[in-house]
């Protein structure tokens, strides 16, 4: 049930608790509102608060030490006074609303327990998206209950030695003063970028007011268009929009459009990746190809078929290579364009044969081919980009290339105004501009310059710190707000969730403020939307969370004249070296661009490719890192190869792991008179001469998570580009330990991901099956080996063993499930955005541990996502560079015969009729027997309370400090929080199985009651009424995905989608040959590289290596001169 | 071949001179019974010798450090330790197999022996009895405490519920709940059992009141009638072969903990007999550790003599060959099985991540012991001590090895990980020490640490027909 908000209802705010005593509404728990918070907890230099804090929770402990300690602690539970309406207590509500980002308004359903927000989803009505999201959305919930927020309005007050202390004011008064500062006159407003119609119509008032406008993302999302609009010589913008669904082949020049490096991730991911998959062999012919150029190795360059190494800055002349093969291939009139090009790509000779192949292959998919370039490459890549477009065909079909509204000044204007006395009050909102450009600003002497200005954010950040006041900012999921999706086909609703929990604003209410308007936000959002609906109903768009529009195209126009007035003097860069490196400034997988340096769950989500958590570091090639090492010996970069690695038994470990901890060199980089100082990180797959940084981190004013984490790397920002030139590394003799989840980056040969080229599966559709251990031993399921998979799930068949089985056939038990749930993971659709990871995380209540403790190997998540890189045949102590990038959802797999559930010695752990894997909370007493014994490790253990205690306090045990409350708001109230000393794991989102068989019976016993009039014990439902119907459950991680590659159902049904998966011949079991028979299985990988490309292997290099491994004879006989 | 003579052999035996046969005597000079009853009455009736009490003294101060890591433990969560998700079982069930394993050899001495009439096995059996009760103990100590919830692992029991719920008669966990208790329970019996004939002797020489009651209250009206001797010994044999099946279950089942899981490295069907070997050697390695500081101490080299030296010596030498035969056979299995997981497993205990433990384990386990194939130096006593050392430092390697390297890489190389102690292990295990030598030294302060009565049947008086 999707619901709207009607504002009337919206009650004043002591209806809404913010603890049980406000309800009491005592004096003690007002005062504790103003005192609790007084400079934001954030704020406060610490010491006073947390010795207070400390001295208290020892005298506690002291306390329990007698028998009072031993009582239960005391809850209490107050039902409501006044029911709020359509709100049934233990059913969560949804409502449609969507997330405002740099990158478009995310549609969102979100899930509501008691009022509050718990859970976000993506809004299946948005159908570019599918109803998935990424990872930020799925963590911005945590961001609600932030204990370190901005909880209310703040006055800043300077010490004498410097520091700024935040003393809470009323918001009402902050914006009484505003009032009256606004008149004063010479007042700018700087904000970061967003898609917000409220804002638009806004700004236009705000205009006209005599206000300036000002605009900042570190991560400019839209500077492409920009860049493009302005190379064609438009006055808007032009926003390339890919439309992947129809596209068979793609080729990407440094643009990660799969991942958080560019906009429109979800619909990309799902329109592309759905070209891949791939059931039957026609599939196979018939898949996209994925040709991509790029410095860093992002998640679209894992996905990719043929993949090429190029540094950022080289890529002028790449594109430009491909852009005169394109040319003389088509057979191109244009003399003059065509040397031009082939002047421009005279450094980028060596790549011609990839370029060339590439190309050919683009020209022979006519309209369903397109070429995509970064949004950090200069406007001489978008412009030869859309020119390739253009010539072959796609504009229209593969790419769209809309219109949009020229971006506003820059943050450099905003400069020099306020340098020169034009602008004397500045109003900062959102985004966090100080931190990103401290690198060209100096805000320290702007701050001088300034007679007032005010900070409008969620939390006291480093922007606050020249403001006079911080105003609060409301959380997205407590204003409201409407814009429009990054392909500007839909406006979306942001409607609140929940009334401020503190005293804040939105951004909307800000602004309104400013021109002196005096309509509410809700007021506002329905003028706008009655403005753009042609009369729809505002409630109906509340409920559904979209409403179509259509985004103004563009007619393509020639770009031959734009073109050849790029300059090959402005785009020969010098060659790289080790001493004139790139550095490439990337948004941060965690962090994003710093705002969610506090978010716990995306702090210790690891970096797809990296794998690293709570922090960030210099990537390098392991071309580059053996440069340094030569250099500089002792840098301790590279681990010196062990035994195993000399004899090929395993591969190298990328770093130096000291008792399992990565020690990272800590490096100085130069770039211009600028510098910083980092760790080194040893990424394949990376251009020989690029350094990725990742913008985010580093943070000098947040909140208690995200304290101490990471390098700073704003300092290198010029303002200009993203991609720096003339870098230079300089060791420090420092290190810096890092947390990296995954220390071992090889498959060995076994196979675990098994992966075959289009080719091959088409020739041998059931490759996976030939893979593995079980394929040299006898069938697994023995004598019903070709029974059907229902017959083998509900009869579960022991094979050839001695023992027999419970028969727990329908007609033969009284515990049969009517279900049999089971799971399949389509390898082929996975590109390891995490946002599974995160989406269990938030759906199952999986606590943060922290850094220290995933340095322990204790981190929670349900759901892993391993990387394994492969290579083609290579030196055992070497760590390559040009890798295959393969990617594996792992989360328990309900084994039928578990080998964790015959070791649990108190039956904690058992399976249920329905083929779930269930662990009893209550009864487990933490042998850990059952983790040791999953041959997956996907058991986690509780070794602290993680939820109770804080994550910086674990060791001191009783004496620690509690857990912020405010983070148990945001809890799934259906899933129960586990304690210390318990094992969990992930259950299929049980909760939500039940809460849908439940529903199922309840429309069945309603249905029969209907029809037949009777009541009670009169009704007989049917096994069949009571079948859940496949779909309605979909597990969190599988409605995240925005690719699909995770299917859940019921297997004793042949028709729904899991029992046609799983009977598709690429489905296998991972480590079958040990007779775990998962009910979750794998869908083998298919790659479709070009038997044309220079780097073509016959095989995957994963299948190779098993091979290799599997066959070793073969293997000794080709290279047995070795 | 012809018939000889009387006069012939008479001849014969004239030429060749043989050297009479003469079992070396287990009692050395001649010593009376009221020698022996003196002797080992007197180390529990004299006064308590100062090194006693620095030693008593330091052995609390030592133990205190489990109390005190088991505190920390259960007030803060088992994450004080450093399991980790690979590695779930760290130090814990390394120690609980290290001091199961030493609580092999009293058993072994009093009951296997027994049944096949070693009469060397009487003036040690006491005391090893004595430290397999009390290594039972410490090994308790960490199964129950490295569980998560330790105030519910009463839950491991069967005992009847509300709920119906029943412990997993299928875990080796639940197997080792049982086989450990009943051999907590057996030994102790067999060892109290057989210290009531020399409890009455202490009760009788007693002069102070408190021991008059203590030593009569255990004696349990032992009066040393014939009926009470006959029922003794019949007692006795049958404990001695209800504990024979014990001292190869125990250890059996302890290695089932691995044995029975699926993970490379673990398992494999040679475990039983290898731990079992194992847990002898490490048993015989402690008791020589134990008997040797002993004997120099309270002078029992009469008693404990170099016979005695020397059949520890060469069964620690048989069964550390056999561990070390077990050892290869592991790896032959590891090759000639073809399973690459296992393979590697192997091959990653000798060369992996814990390589260093691999090769202590190796040079303590395995070539240590060949020295005592030397007569030289089984007669020198202060080596054997030293070696004694090396083949308990080494079985406690043992057990890290096969807990440790297989959990670090197992199945999926995306999991494998590093696990290292945390000061809380270290300090935790250390302490059981210090708790054992408290008990141990206990025993030795107030307990007869020598069956009297049984070290005086081996002895020439005890035999009638000794002179003919």
């Amino acid at each position: 049930m999707i619901m709207q908000n009607n504002q009337p209802e919206l009650p004043s705010g002591k209806d809404y608790w913010k603890s049980l005593d406000s309800l009491a509404d005592t004096d003690g728990f007002k005062e504790w509102v103003s005192r609790e918070f007084p400079e934001g907890a954030s704020m406060l230099d610490g010491v006073q608060r947390r010795s207070f804090v400390k001295l208290m929770a020892a005298s506690f402990g002291l306390a329990g030490l007698g028998m009072t300690g031993c009582r239960r602690p005391e809850q209490v539970i107050l039902p409501y006074g006044k029911s709020p309406e359509e709100l049934i207590p233990g059913v969560p509500a949804y409502y449609a609303t969507s997330q405002p980002t740099s990158r478009g308004f995310q549609p969102l359903i979100v899930e509501s327990h008691q009022g509050r927000p718990t859970k976000v989803e993506g809004n299946p009505s948005y159908l570019p998206n599918g109803g998935s999201t990424d990872v930020y959305s799925q963590a911005s919930v945590l961001d609600l209950y932030d204990p370190d927020r901005a909880q209310g309005s703040f006055a800043r007050e300077t010490l004498k030695n410097g520091v700024n202390r935040w003393k809470k004011v009323s918001t009402d008064s902050v914006l009484d003063i505003l009032d009256d500062e606004v008149s004063e006159g010479k007042v700018a407003v700087l904000v970061n970028r967003s898609h917000s119609l409220v804002r638009q119509s806004l700004q236009k008032k705000i205009a006209s007011s005599g206000i300036q406008w000002f605009e900042h993302d570190a991560i400019d999302y839209t500077s492409a268009e920009n860049k493009l609009g302005k190379a064609l010589g438009l006055k808007k913008g032009l926003r390339a929009v890919p439309n992947l669904s129809t596209a068979k082949r793609v080729l990407s020049l440094d643009c990660d459009f799969l991942g958080n490096r560019e906009s429109n991730e979800l619909a990309n991911t799902r329109a592309f990746m759905s070209g891949r998959k791939v059931l039957n062999s026609a599939d196979a012919r018939k898949m996209n190809r994925l040709y991509i150029a790029e410095s860093d190795l992002s998640r679209t360059g894992g996905v990719a078929d043929h993949r090429l190494r190029v540094e950022s800055s080289q890529m002028i002349g790449f594109a430009s290579l491909v852009a005169s093969e394109l040319l003389s291939k088509i057979g191109h009139s244009d003399q003059s364009l065509k040397k031009h090009l082939k002047n421009l790509s005279s450094s980028t000779n060596s790549q011609k044969e990839w370029a060339s192949e590439a190309v050919a292959d683009l020209l022979s998919n006519p309209k369903k081919s397109v070429v995509l370039a970064g949004s950090h490459l200069p406007a001489e890549v978008q412009l030869l980009a859309y020119e390739m477009n253009r010539l072959l065909g796609s504009i229209g079909s593969t790419i769209n290339y809309i219109e949009v509204g020229a971006s506003a000044d820059s943050i450099l204007s905003l400069a020099s105004k306020i340098n020169n006395g034009s602008i004397e009050r500045l109003f900062i909102l959102g985004g966090n501009p100080v931190y990103q450009t401290k690198g060209f600003i100096n805000w320290e002497d702007l701050s001088k310059k300034l007679k007032f200005a005010v900070r409008l954010g969620g939390s006291i950040d480093e922007s606050s710190q020249i403001a006079n006041y911080h105003l609060g900012q409301s959380h997205y999921l407590e204003s409201w707000d409407l814009g429009t999706t990054w392909d500007q086909s839909f406006f979306v609703p942001v409607q609140p969730l929940i009334a401020p929990l503190f005293d804040t604003v939105s951004e909307a209410s800000f602004l309104s403020h400013l021109v002196g308007e005096k309509n509410d936000d809700h007021g506002l959002v329905k003028n706008i939307h009655s403005e753009y609906s042609n009369g729809g109903d505002f409630e109906d768009f509340l409920r559904l969370g979209v409403l179509a529009t259509k985004p103004v195209s563009f007619n393509s126009l020639d770009a031959t004249k734009a073109l050849l007035s790029i300059k090959p003097v402005e785009v020969k860069s010098s060659k790289l070296t080790e001493d004139n490196l790139e550095v490439v400034i990337i948004p941060d997988f965690h962090a994003h661009d710093g705002q969610y340096a506090n978010n716990g769950w995306m702090q210790e989500c690891p970096d797809p490719i990296s794998k690293l958590t709570w922090d960030n570091a210099l990537l390098i090639s392991p071309f580059l890192a053996n440069i340094l090492e030569s250099k500089h010996p002792g840098l301790g970069l590279l681990p010196k190869p062990t035994m195993l690695n000399k004899n090929g038994q395993i591969a190298p470990d990328a770093a130096q792991f000291d008792g399992g901890k990565q020690k990272a060199p800590i490096v100085t980089v130069n770039v211009g008179g600028k510098s910083i100082t980092a760790p080194l990180y040893v990424q394949p797959g990376l251009a020989d001469f690029s350094i990725i940084a990742t913008i985010g981190y580093g943070r000098s004013h947040v909140g208690r998570v995200g304290r101490g984490t990471g390098y700073d790397v704003t300092p290198l920002l010029s303002g200009e580009s993203l991609v720096l030139t003339g870098a230079s590394l300089q060791p420090t003799g420092d290190f810096k330990i890092l947390a990296n989840v995954q220390e071992h980056w090889s498959m060995e040969g076994r196979a675990i991901v098994r992966e075959a080229n289009a080719e091959e599966y088409i020739s041998d559709p059931g490759f996976a099956s030939h893979m593995g251990a079980e394929s040299h031993s006898p069938p697994m399921w023995g004598k019903d080996q070709n029974k059907s998979l229902q017959e083998k799930a509900t009869t579960t068949p022991r094979g050839n063993s001695a023992y027999e089985h419970p028969d727990h056939t329908y007609e033969k038990s009284d515990v049969f499930g009517i279900h049999q749930w089971g799971m399949t993971i389509d390898l082929n659709q996975c590109t390891g955005c995490s946002a599974c990871v995160v989406a269990c995380q938030s759906e199952n209540n999986i606590p943060v541990v922290g850094k220290d403790q995933v340095l322990r190997g204790r981190e929670m998540h349900w759901i892993r996502l391993d990387r394994y890189f492969s290579s083609t045949a290579r030196d055992g102590a070497e760590i390559p560079s040009d890798v295959q990038v393969s990617f594996q959802g792992v989360a328990c797999m309900h084994c039928e015969t578990a080998p964790c559930e015959s070791v649990c010695p108190v039956n904690a752990t058992v399976h249920d009729e329905e083929g779930l894997n269930a662990m009893a909370y209550n009864r487990c007493v933490g042998t850990r027997y059952c983790a040791n014994n999953c041959p997956y490790k996907v058991r986690r253990f509780n070794f602290f309370d993680w939820n109770k205690r804080k994550t910086d306090e674990l060791y001191q045990g009783p004496l620690g400090d509690k857990n912020d409350s405010s983070v148990d708001m945001g809890k799934n109230p259906d899933v129960t929080v586990r304690m210390r000393g318990v094992m969990e794991k992930c259950t299929y989102c049980v909760q939500r199985i039940q809460e849908s068989k439940i529903r199922t019976k309840v429309n069945a016993q309603q249905k029969a009651k209907f029809e037949s009039g009777k009541d009670g014990s009169g009704i007989q439902l049917s096994t069949q009424d009571l079948k859940v119907p496949d779909g309605t459950i979909k597990t969190a991680c599988q409605q995240v995905c925005p690719s699909d590659a995770i299917v859940f159902g019921d297997i004793s049904d042949p028709r729904s989608e899991v029992s046609k998966l799983k009977n598709n011949p690429r489905d296998y079991s991972v480590l079958g040959y040990l007779n775990t028979r998962p009910r979750t299985t794998f869908l083998a990988k298919v790659r479709n590289p070009n038997p044309k490309m220079p780097d073509f292997a016959s095989s995957p290099h994963s299948a190779r290596e098993y091979h290799d491994k599997a066959h070793p004879s073969h293997h000794g006989d080709e290279h047995g001169a070795h | 071949m012809s018939e000889v003579n009387q006069a012939e052999q008479h001849d014969i035996l004239k030429k060749v001179d043989p050297a009479p046969w003469k079992d070396v005597p287990l009692v050395l000079n001649n010593r009376s019974y009221k020698w022996v009853t003196d002797k080992i009455c007197g180390i529990v009736e004299s006064k308590t010798p100062t090194w006693w009490w620095w030693c008593f003294i330091t052995a609390l101060c030592i133990a205190s450090f489990t109390g005190m890591g088991l505190v920390y433990l259960v007030s803060t969560g088992v994450g004080v330790w450093g399991n980790n998700n690979p590695v779930n079982w760290g130090w814990a069930i390394v120690n609980f197999v290290f001091w199961i394993g030493i609580g092999h050899a009293g058993t072994l001495i009093s009951a296997v022996l027994c049944l096949l009439k070693q009469k060397w096995r009487t003036s040690i059996n006491r005391a090893s009895e004595a430290m397999t009760v009390f290594a039972v103990l410490c090994a308790g100590i960490f199964p129950l405490f490295h569980v998560g919830r330790v105030w519910f692992a009463w839950w491991l029991f069967p005992l009847p519920n509300a709920n119906a719920i029943w412990p997993q008669f299928r875990s080796p966990l639940e197997w080792d709940v049982f086989a450990v208790s009943t051999y907590a329970t057996v030994s102790i019996l067999f060892w109290y059992m057989g210290m009531i004939p020399d409890m009455a002797v202490l009760r009788d020489r007693a002069t102070q009141t408190w021991r008059k009651y203590f030593y009569g209250f255990f004696a349990m009206g032992w009066r040393n009638a014939n009926n009470h001797w006959r029922n003794f010994e019949m007692a006795y044999l049958l404990l001695a072969g209800l504990s024979t099946p014990l001292v190869l279950s125990v250890h059996t089942i302890v290695s089932f903990d691995f044995a029975v899981a699926n993970l490379p490295g673990w398992h494999t069907t040679i475990f039983p007999p290898y731990f079992v070997a194992g847990a002898i050697f490490s048993g015989f390695g402690m008791v020589l550790t134990l008997l040797l500081p002993v004997r120099a101490a309270f002078g029992l080299r009469d008693l404990i003599t170099q016979k005695h030296i020397d059949n520890m010596c060469m069964i620690t030498l048989a069964t550390g060959s056999l561990v070390g035969y077990a050892y290869a056979m592991e790896f032959f299995i590891a090759w000639y099985g073809a399973n690459s997981y296992e393979g590697f497993a192997f091959i990653n205990r000798a060369f992996g991540n814990y390589w260093w433990s691999y090769w202590i384990m190796i040079s303590c386990n395995v070539i240590c012991p060949q020295l005592f194939w030397f007569k030289k130096i089984r007669e020198n006593t202060p080596l054997v001590w030293i070696i004694s050392i090396f083949v308990n430092v080494g079985m406690w390697f043992e057990r890290f090895v096969i807990a440790n390297t297989t959990l670090s890489r197992d199945f999926l190389p995306s999991s494998w990980g590093y696990y290292s102690p945390t000061v809380v292990d270290i300090f935790t295990f250390f302490g059981t020490f210090g708790f054992f030598s408290v008990l141990f030294l206990l025993f030795l302060r107030f307990l007869p640490l020598m069956p009297m009565c049984e070290v005086k049947s081996v002895m020439p008086q005890a035999n009638p027909h000794a002179d003919h």
